[in-house]
């Protein structure tokens, strides 16, 4: 029996490790991915016009030696990356990561930045804001002031108060509430992607030009506070402007639903019109996919003249496959959507990476962008600064403008990135590589988007 | 209304699969098996890696069926090596230990399928003859919904035998009944307890195998039945297979009316209801649950 519990006793352990292990390992891999993959490493090396203008001085600081690879002068500079990168989210931040990582081995094979080497070192916050705060005073006592990432904008909210206190910037690559660029705005905080007012008022555009036969809006999202927002938002919206639609049912799916068909019934007892109904589409990750599964079947995407999924993107369209509707995104980032060199070589380096487990993407995902686009803007005001001091960085980023994969940009004086909000299509399509396709991309200019954002704190 | 009923009925039967494994589990070896949803999980994976390695498109509800026996089978093995390796050193710990053993299983399940498969969201697609929805009394009903039923009530008949009309059965009720008379008397209760486990994590691997056109496959897709299915043995009746039939079909028909008709209750019916069950009835909805009733 004495032998039975103590192998129990190990077996159990071990158990808790081995699997502790697969929420912990991004923090031990932080090193590794510090470094480039070999792939990543390939495409660095190639000489290219990569990391824009910027890139190429930054290199001045350093020198290269006889083979051609560059040598660095001083201490590595560390940035922090904090995401969610195990559980539900986790694919946020994994692809977050992934484009960081581009943009720093794009700029580390051209000299780094003030002639040192970029090092990311990377926390898993596992989308906790105690967590957050944790990892963020770990930042702090290492001596890391920059930090990107970020998936949640409740972690930015606690992250917030020790950034400020701590003089420590951070540049958030994923998140969308509002709020971070209004009533919580910080000078210590800037954003990357588009948030949810913007993307708002996107698709009330739409509405407004391209989906003028659109009468009756209905509308699924998630069941938490930036879901009702959300809905809120597009409601006003919708009934103040010109087009003389208007919202109808609406129902709000908790993140832990299992069982979709009752919340798809309450929707389709309004008895949508397919000619004249749209239906806007809050859903993301694996709970976008589950919905859209249990209401195929009941052929609900077919009552709909238009589905828009807000927030939502490529792999939505990459889960079903052959299967899926299709759909309206309007995200941030479409990559079919911007012919520049920056987006040429963000993609063909993109393209030179391992593919992500389950995700069939025929290019960069907009996570991927929101991570590159986020080193991008440190690296170009470091480089402008001259220094990598918190406030010079900050006086940097509020007034430098720079090339991303969606061409020129700058921060609002909100602190939000004023790029253009991306809308494209998506179908199942079996007889494409990946069954589905994607096609006519459109942007939406930040002249219509930030048109009543907040200028002045 | 009526095609809430419906809807809570199909997802009723769903549960049932996952919950009347775990349940059945828990009558022979007293463990609570938190590390079932990972069965439920593998058995997905499983169909899910069989239908995508043929590649067909559309996909023929034949080979569907093949690629859900498989998942079921598969996973049967997996629990009898778990349950060999394993479990055989739970049964005789403190629940506590037991608990805690099964829950670091099931994250070193869903560690292991995160590292095969990632975490990104996968489906398979709904199989041909079955991928559409027919009207039943004016309500749209997805085909789908009635093969789950179908094999809802053909498990819940086929388990009412195996335990009340074969020797098997006799042996595994006596097992539930006294391990320690039945091992005095000869009895060999450990390739019982085999059976049953293999049995139990079959059905885990059937709903999860069956579950694939429902869902979006991700490794944490455990842990979101696993809680509603120990909900539904807990009221059930702790070992009760008929109760826990009748718990899923309440909770499943209770939490779709609660979203159509009290939006707000979403998400919450489903503890509301097990509150006031458990209130009322603390012993379950069945008794004599250690008999298998």
């Amino acid at each position: 029996m004495r032998t039975h519990r103590t192998a129990f006793a190990i077996a159990a352990a071990l158990s808790m490790v081995v699997a502790a292990c697969s929420s912990t390992s991004t923090d031990q891999q932080s090193s590794a991915s510090s470094e480039p993959s070999s792939q990543q490493s390939a495409s660095s090396e190639q000489s290219s016009a990569s990391g824009s203008e910027s890139a190429a001085s930054s290199s001045e600081g350093s020198s290269e030696t006889a083979s051609g690879e560059p040598t660095f002068t001083g201490e590595p500079l560390k940035i922090g990356f904090l995401d969610t990168m195990t559980g539900p989210n986790g694919n946020v931040g994994t692809l977050n990561l992934q484009g960081a990582q581009i943009a720093v081995d794009q700029w580390n094979a051209k000299g780094g930045v003030l002639g040192r080497k970029i090092e990311l070192v990377v926390k898993d916050e596992e989308l906790s804001p105690e967590k957050t705060v944790q990892h963020m005073r770990d930042f702090n006592s290492e001596g890391i002031n920059l930090i990107t990432g970020f998936t949640s904008s409740a972690d930015v909210l606690a992250a917030k108060p020790l950034a400020e206190q701590n003089n420590m910037v951070i540049v958030t690559a994923g998140t969308t509430d509002t709020s971070l660029t209004t009533t919580e705005h910080s000078a210590n905080v800037y954003e990357i992607a588009a948030n949810i007012k913007m993307m708002n008022v996107a698709a009330a555009h739409l509405a407004e030009t391209d989906w003028k036969d659109v009468k009756v809006w209905d509308g699924v999202n998630y069941d938490y506070l930036t879901g009702h927002n959300s809905w809120d938002e597009f409601n006003k919206m919708i009934k103040s402007g010109t087009s003389g639609s208007t919202t109808g049912k609406v129902a709000f799916v908790p993140f832990t639903a299992t069982q979709m068909t009752p919340f798809i019934n309450s929707l389709l007892a309004g008895n949508p019109d397919p000619k004249t109904s749209g239906l806007y589409y809050f859903l993301f990750g694996g709970g976008a996919v589950q919905f859209a599964k249990q209401a195929m079947p009941l052929d609900m995407f077919k009552d709909y003249a238009v589905v828009a999924a807000v927030g939502g993107g490529e792999e939505f369209s990459a889960a079903l496959g052959a299967e899926g509707p299709h759909v309206y995104f309007v995200h941030d980032y479409f990559y079919q959507g911007y012919d520049n060199p920056v987006n040429k070589q963000f993609i063909e380096d993109w393209s030179k990476l391992d593919q992500i487990p389950g995700l069939s993407l025929y290019g960069p995902h907009e996570w991927a962008y929101e991570g590159y686009t986020a080193m991008l803007a440190y690296l170009n005001a470091i480089t402008d600064a001259g220094s990598t001091d918190s406030d010079a960085v900050k006086a940097s980023l509020s007034k430098i403008e720079f090339d991303s994969p969606m061409g020129k940009v700058k921060f609002h004086p909100s602190n939000i990135l004023e790029a253009p909000v991306t809308v494209w299509e998506c179908q199942g399509d079996s007889a494409e590589k990946f069954g589905y396709k994607c096609f006519n991309t459109q942007s939406i200019p930040p002249s219509i988007t930030l048109a009543d954002a907040p200028t002045s704190f | 209304m009526l095609g809430s009923i419906f809807a809570g009925i199909a997802d009723g039967f769903l549960l049932f699969l996952i919950a009347s494994g775990l349940t059945l589990i828990f009558g022979v070896m007293r463990i609570l098996n938190f590390s079932h949803g990972g069965y439920f999980m593998l058995g997905a994976y499983f169909a899910y890696q069989v239908v995508t390695s043929a590649g067909f498109s559309p996909l023929p509800l034949g080979f569907f069926i093949v690629a859900v026996l498989i998942g079921s089978v598969g996973v049967g093995a997996v629990g009898i090596a778990t349950e060999r390796l394993l479990f055989r050193r739970i049964y005789e710990l403190s629940d506590i230990a037991s608990l805690l053993g099964t829950f670091g299983l099931l994250l070193l399940i869903e560690g292991i399928a995160e590292v095969i498969w990632g975490i990104n969201p996968m489906s398979v697609p709904f199989p041909t003859l079955v991928d559409k929805s027919v009207k039943v009394v004016g309500v749209r009903v997805a085909t789908y919904s009635i093969v789950l039923i179908g094999v809802g009530i053909l498990v819940g008949i086929g388990l009412w035998y195996l335990l009340r009309r074969t020797a098997f059965g006799e042996r595994a009720r006596a097992v539930a009944e006294d391990r320690y008379m039945c091992e005095l008397v000869g009895m060999n209760t450990a390739a019982v307890s085999t059976a049953v486990f293999a049995i139990g994590t079959m059905l885990a691997g059937l709903g999860g195998a069956l579950a694939t056109p429902l869902v979006a496959l991700t490794p944490d897709v455990a842990t979101a039945f696993i809680i509603e299915a120990f909900a539904v043995v807990i009221v059930g009746g702790l070992g009760s297979i008929s109760g826990s039939l009748i718990a899923a079909l309440v909770f499943g028909v209770v939490d779709s009316l609660a979203i159509t008709y009290v939006p707000s209750l979403s998400g919450v019916s489903f503890f509301i209801l097990m509150f006031v069950v458990l209130l009322v009835r603390p012993q379950g909805l069945v008794k004599n649950a250690r008999a298998f009733a």
